[in-house]
């Protein structure tokens, strides 16, 4: 088992439920998605963000408005639409819940 | 300093390193196909060029040019093709497909890596996981049976894409093949020749961006030229071989009762010492030429530089002028030696009859070359047939020539005039006179018949310089001659009678023929 492999899919399986966090803070472009990311040292590779980001867009939870930019090209900000907010708070329900659970398991474990 | 190509990206342009356009152009293209079964591929390539965009705008800055390794940075934070295809397939399929993450189906690439000439047949081979050897002799088979494995070989060369990336290297060996993967490819690859088709087809219309296949297509015709030029080359190599040192005999002209060969055909032409600088030239030329033919064809197969490379057509390219000096030497040497006609003129004897009868020499006409070989004169018609012996004989050092001219002229007295004219040409008038002299043409006049022979003979040492032999009759007005019992002078003609013939030809079988 690589520490590695694992660690990147445990952050792979977060990062959708990341994005509607950022983005629930109110809109942003991709780039400043990934500068948040980035921030929080959860980012790998930018490459991973962009499937995603389309994928949710096109299953509703998240919308989209262009903007264009002084210093470059044109703007994809993209928002949390109304069922983006309902999913974002189911997962972070789950998220919750599976802290809780991680945290216990992995106490228990230190302590023994 | 380095090639630069202008692009544009989402409508901002920018100036790339000719490397740099190539590696971002591939991996635009592996992103493509990567995501090639995601929804919304468009929209996200769009995203990920507009990002791209960004990263250059901030990279670039002042500079003018993007180089390679700005590219292979931005590349870098972008990802690997590989996280894109992992990312949209662990999403979309369940766990247990997931611990495989290059589990796209499998692909048919050119295998560039074990590659004979394009990797068609070792993509072939990886594709259905059979030895590649296999699949070259089938595509020998294919050529030879049906003649049509070389441009199914170009057609697969042009339309399938060659496996760059890792990823494409494993997609191209992919899962085990069955059925069902079978036909999941075949269902793709009518797709993807459609869509090249098309594409390729408005490239064509539009003249645009042709970039990619037309590259691609110049490799093929690249390849194409080099298998022709090695394979010409070789040709011409054991040709001008077997020319030179074998000297097939295959002239239709004998030398001592045999088949000639060119070699010694040329011995009889040119005089000795320009014979062998002739030769020289060939060789010079010819290998010079299938050397430098084969060079270029290796060079354009396997692409090497090095720096005997310049050195090698520097000599090539002197050898074939010194050839061409040579030729050229012998060729003017040898036209001087047609320069000058020499003529000797020798009466045998007047006639004083009313007709005058023309034979030829019986034991030289219709005779067996054995008996021929001991003759007199060693005049060699074996039959009528001129054939027999091609357009010229030699033997025993020495030059036969069939045919003899006759030239009728009025007498200015009442007697027949018989004479014999020799010509010969040379450098000078001795030269000429010289050869003209050395001619032998048995001729005599008995009572009332002149006897000759339909041919005649030099030494083979004066070589050929375009030596005639004609009889001259000047014939009195009002009387004939008689050939074969027929009278052939005066000659007048069916179709135009107005004309009368002044000349004939006595061939080497012994026919008459009035011009």
């Amino acid at each position: 088992m690589n520490v590695e492999n694992t660690q990147s899919q445990m952050r792979k399986g977060i990062l959708e439920y990341c994005i509607l966090g950022i983005l629930h803070n109110g809109e942003a472009y991709p780039s400043e998605i990934l500068e948040k990311l980035r921030g929080a040292q959860l980012l790998v590779v930018e490459g991973t963000v962009y499937p995603l980001l389309t994928r949710l867009k096109n299953l509703e939870l998240l919308s989209y408005r262009w903007e264009e930019s002084t210093s470059g090209p044109p703007r994809k900000y993209y928002a949390i639409t109304q069922k983006g907010t309902q999913f974002f708070t189911d997962l972070s329900l789950t998220w919750q819940e599976l802290h809780q659970a991680v945290t216990l398991l992995t106490q228990t474990t230190n302590h023994e | 300093m380095n090639k630069t190509v202008s692009i544009h990206i989402q409508g901002f342009a920018f100036i790339l390193e000719e490397q740099a356009y190539d590696q971002l152009h591939n991996y635009l293209s592996d992103l493509a196909r990567v995501l090639q079964h995601e929804d919304g591929k468009d929209e996200i390539l769009q995203d990920i060029e507009l990002r791209i965009v960004e990263l250059l705008q901030e990279k670039v800055g002042a500079q003018q040019v993007v180089q390679l390794e700005q590219i292979q940075e931005i590349i870098q934070l972008l990802g690997s093709p590989e996280v894109f295809g992992e990312e949209s397939t662990t999403s979309n399929q369940t766990a247990d497909e997931s611990t495989e993450p290059l589990s796209a189906p499998k692909r048919f690439f050119r295998d560039a890596d074990t590659a004979i000439l394009g990797g068609v047949a070792s993509g072939v081979s990886a594709y259905f996981n059979v030895d590649v050897v296999f699949i070259r002799v089938a595509f020998v088979l294919f050529t030879m049976v049906f003649g049509s494995g070389i441009p199914l070989y170009i057609l697969l060369w042009i339309i399938t894409p060659s496996a760059k990336t890792a990823s494409e290297k494993l997609q191209m060996r992919g899962v085990p093949v069955n059925v069902e993967s079978i036909k999941t490819e075949f269902k793709e690859a009518t797709e993807r020749v459609e869509r090249n088709a098309k594409k390729w087809s408005n490239q064509l219309r539009t003249g645009s961006g042709l970039s990619e296949s037309a590259r691609r297509l110049v490799q093929v015709l690249k390849k194409v030229i080099g298998v022709t030029l090695v394979l010409w080359g070789f040709v011409l190599l054991i040709s001008l071989s077997v020319f030179i040192f074998v000297d097939p005999q295959l002239v239709p002209a004998q030398i001592n009762g045999e088949f000639t060969s060119l070699g010694e055909l040329s011995a009889l032409f040119f005089d000795k010492g320009q014979n062998e600088l002739l030769y020289l030239g060939i060789c010079l030329i010819g290998y010079a030429t299938s050397l430098s033919s084969m060079l270029t064809g290796f060079r354009l197969l396997f692409t090497f530089e090095a720096r005997w490379l310049r050195a090698a057509y520097f000599g090539l390219g002197f050898a074939s002028i010194c050839g061409l000096i040579f030729l050229t030497y012998v060729g003017i040497s040898t036209a001087k030696g047609f320069t000058i006609e020499g003529e000797l003129s020798k009466e045998i004897g007047t006639y004083a009859g009313d007709s005058l009868r023309l034979d030829i020499l019986p034991e030289l006409h219709i005779q067996g070359y054995s008996t021929h070989r001991n003759a007199t004169y060693n005049f060699g018609f074996r039959s009528q047939q001129q054939n027999d012996h091609g357009i010229l004989m030699a033997q025993d050092g020495r030059i036969f020539i069939s045919g003899i001219g006759i030239n009728y002229i009025t007498s200015t007295d009442s007697l027949y005039h018989i004479k014999i004219w020799k010509k010969a040409h040379g450098r000078s008038f001795f030269k000429a006179n010289r050869k003209a002299s050395h001619i032998d043409f048995p001729c005599t006049l008995q009572d009332n018949t002149i006897q000759f022979a339909s041919g005649f003979s030099y030494p083979a040492k004066d070589r050929m310089r375009d030596q005639e032999v004609e009889l001259q009759i000047a014939v009195p007005n009002g009387k004939t001659v008689i050939w074969n019992g027929k009278v052939v002078f005066p000659f007048v003609f069916v179709e135009t009678p107005e004309r009368i013939s002044d000349r004939a030809y006595v061939h080497g079988n012994g026919d008459y023929s009035a011009w």
